[in-house]
């Protein structure tokens, strides 16, 4: 008889008994913050980027330092260049024509994850960053993160950032460095969105524009064939509002060559 | 709040129900209500207004059910305006932007769905004002219980009347409904979502850059996707109904077992399609008006049905497609089909993802841009996109292969003996922190869907 009401409440008293040790283990671990607070969180980094944001574009007068000479050049410039970057480099990486040019991205890719990420880079060979960048000597670098980063804190990002620069620019001492704005999403997204919003990529943008030093990193903002009279992602160029259609990535490719720079070697 | 959410599952559902065993008999109905007020609040927080729409809902559904109850009312005119009320508020939230080009209104969650019931309630005392429901608090429960507020099943009055006073609550019952519960959770949380990631990639590829293989895979993937995901919500409805002593209505026949569009839709959204059976399209006289009234009156229904999903062109487009199917199955191919099932399956392995394809597209130049992707008419200008098939297929395979299963009755014949039993049990436990793992992972990254 006591058995079978056992039997009986059987997943009942499994679940009960597991959520139980769940959160005697989560308890023991000062887990996460499970429930609720997040959000508010969230409203309070954006926030700061807004305002970081207007303070940035206020400070408009420096965009002068960032004019760099660019000049134009056949796909053959691509030919010892490495891109790293997210979904939207796998995006260049797939739909663009630069098959001449070495890609180390993945989707969900960013500065925090970069490290410990190993990728298949072209037939080459999967490799952590700093073996590959150890093992091959590039011409040209592009780099482009760090909407995956957003909702983090500012300062961290770009000391990141600036890490990663100054590592690439150690085991490559000859490639010149493109650091590319994140591309912006679209006005609809950007308005329904706390954590991926233009404001807060701008201000990403900016930190990262702040490292181009115009001799060997340079600065290039995509943003200027994508968007819209908003400063947004036009819509008609996408379909979930953050990655330009497949379409759209010979036109990328197309403006990178308009956005190259010649150094002469040391 | 969704039930596929950490909050819900941990905070909202163990709450209610040791609140209702707490709470002598005659004060559980009106606790479901307040519960259910509360599941209200917390899923539309951005619009606290629309539980006031909600509860204004209440309030005059239940003075319309009186009055229409009370012999020398004029039950007609009260009827018909207690329709125009619930109707209108549907009307201004779902269609005012379609049709007047106005802004777009935010659409208050469960609308088209308690909407419905509503309705129900009205008809129903107006054929039999015995029915009526003499208690308010019994009657918010009824219309706003939180298991099928949100996307049903949409039950009719008449069928939930005798369980508002009379249903069996127990350890047990709250056991079994839990195993459903869980059951849906894992449709939900662990094919649903996992597969949508397919669709999501193609929408953001864009249609006209993939591959005729790719998009045939897209179009089965988006079906699988709407079945379990809403297949899975319903389940989960269905089990809170069953451990709070509800038998809810199915929603779900594993439809795309069918050999015809006409089975399918008794097999799909099982209480919508009895919605409109009993309430629009016997009212206009069924089939038995001859036969160019039976598609008159079938012509309407499945317009109906087709905008009852939404407001565009495309849902237009969809329910006429719809009807199309239906009638042409009518006059002639069901009787073929039905006597020939392996030809029927075929037929509707094309014409499910096919349809599902125009309800998924809201935009009719896009639709065009998808079938040319399907035929392969169009030129693809990129070679790499040739190589797109083994990708998605090494990334999807295996899930796509699993879902086909899980699309068929198998599952639930293997299962339905050892659901009640420890190994059952056992299974089960295993999906649930399955499903809360994922949950957990999507919380701490709300973009597991959506890194970039």
């Amino acid at each position: 008889m006591r058995e079978s009401y056992l039997f009986k409440h059987c997943f009942l008293i499994a679940i009960v008994i597991t959520v139980f040790l769940a959160l005697v283990v989560m308890l023991f671990n000062k887990g996460p913050a499970l429930f609720g607070g997040e959000s508010e969180q969230l409203d309070q980094a954006t926030q700061e980027y807004l305002i970081e944001a207007v303070e940035l574009v206020q400070d408009g007068a420096e965009d002068i330092k960032y004019n760099a000479k660019f000049v134009k050049s056949g796909k053959e410039y691509m030919d010892d260049a490495l891109f790293i970057g997210d979904s939207r480099t796998v995006g260049l990486d797939y739909y663009g024509y630069f098959d001449n040019a070495d890609f180390f991205s993945n989707v969900g890719m960013s500065i925090w994850n970069l490290p410990k990420t190993q990728v298949q880079v072209g037939d080459k060979g999967t490799y952590y960053l700093d073996d590959l960048l150890a093992k091959y000597k590039y011409g040209k670098i592009y780099l482009m993160m760090g909407i995956n980063e957003l909702g983090g804190d500012l300062k961290e990002i770009e000391q990141a950032y600036k890490k990663l620069v100054e590592k690439i620019h150690k085991l490559n001492p000859d490639a010149i460095i493109f650091i590319s704005a994140n591309l912006h999403v679209t006005k609809a997204k950007s308005d329904s969105d706390q954590r991926i919003n233009n404001a807060a990529l701008e201000s990403v943008n900016m930190r990262q524009r702040s490292i181009a030093d115009n001799r060997r990193i340079f600065y290039i903002n995509p943003n200027d064939i994508f968007d819209d009279e908003n400063g947004a992602l036009t819509i008609d160029l996408t379909g979930d509002g953050v990655h330009p259609y497949a379409s759209c990535y010979k036109d990328w490719c197309d403006w990178l060559l308009t956005k190259t720079v010649k150094v002469a070697k040391k | 709040m969704v039930f596929s959410s950490i909050q819900f599952i941990f905070i909202f559902l163990p709450l209610t129900i040791i609140g209702l065993l707490l709470l002598p008999e005659k004060f559980r109905n009106l606790w479901i209500f307040v519960a259910s007020l509360a599941f209200y609040y917390y899923g539309s927080l951005d619009h606290p207004e629309y539980l006031l729409l909600l509860v204004f809902s209440v309030l005059i559904n239940f003075i319309f059910g009186r009055m229409i109850a009370i012999d020398r009312m004029p039950k007609r005119p009260l009827l018909i305006a207690g329709i125009v009320y619930n109707l209108g508020w549907l009307f201004v939230f779902k269609y005012a932007a379609f049709v007047f080009g106005l802004e777009g209104l935010v659409l208050p969650v469960g609308i088209s769905f308690y909407t419905f019931q509503a309705i129900s309630y009205l008809i129903d005392v107006y054929r039999d004002k015995g029915l009526v429901e003499k208690s308010i608090f019994n009657f918010g429960m009824y219309l706003t219980m939180f298991p099928k507020l949100m996307v049903g099943p949409i039950t009719k009055y008449k069928d939930i009347k005798g369980q508002i006073f009379h249903r069996q609550m127990s350890l047990e019952s709250i056991d079994y409904g839990l195993r459903t519960f869980v059951e849906g959770l894992g449709l939900k949380v662990l094919l649903a979502n996992q597969i949508g990631g397919l669709w999501n990639d193609i929408t953001a590829v864009g249609y006209d850059s993939i591959s005729t293989p790719v998009a045939w895979m897209g179009i089965f993937a988006y079906s699988f996707q709407l079945y379990f995901d809403f297949y899975g919500y319903s389940l989960m409805a269905i089990g809170l109904g069953q451990m709070m002593g509800f038998k809810l209505p199915d929603n779900f026949d594993h439809p795309y077992e069918s050999v015809t569009m006409t089975e399918f839709w008794r097999r799909w959204h099982i209480t919508l399609g009895t919605w409109f059976k009993d309430y629009v399209y016997i009212p206009l006289g069924g089939n038995r008006k001859g036969e160019k009234r039976t598609y008159l009156n079938l012509l309407i229904v499945w317009l109906l049905t087709g905008i009852w999903h939404g407001a565009g062109w495309n849902f237009i487009i969809w329910g006429l497609l719809l009807f199309a199917i239906i009638a042409l199955e009518k006059k002639w191919l069901k009787k073929f089909m039905d006597s020939h099932k392996f030809i029927g399956h075929i037929y509707m392995a094309l014409l499910i993802p096919l349809s599902w394809m125009v309800f998924a597209i809201d935009d009719i130049g896009k639709i065009g841009v998808y079938i040319s992707r399907l035929i392969g008419t169009s030129h693809v200008p990129f070679e790499i996109v040739q190589g797109d098939f083994m990708q998605y297929l090494s990334q999807y395979g295996v899930l796509l292969a699993i879902c086909f299963i899980m699309c068929t009755s198998l599952p639930r014949r293997i299962f339905e003996r050892p659901k009640k039993a420890p190994l059952g049990a056992l299974v089960l436990l295993v999906i649930f922190w399955a499903s809360v793992y994922c949950l957990y992972i999507g919380l701490n990254d709300p973009f597991m869907y959506f890194r970039f």
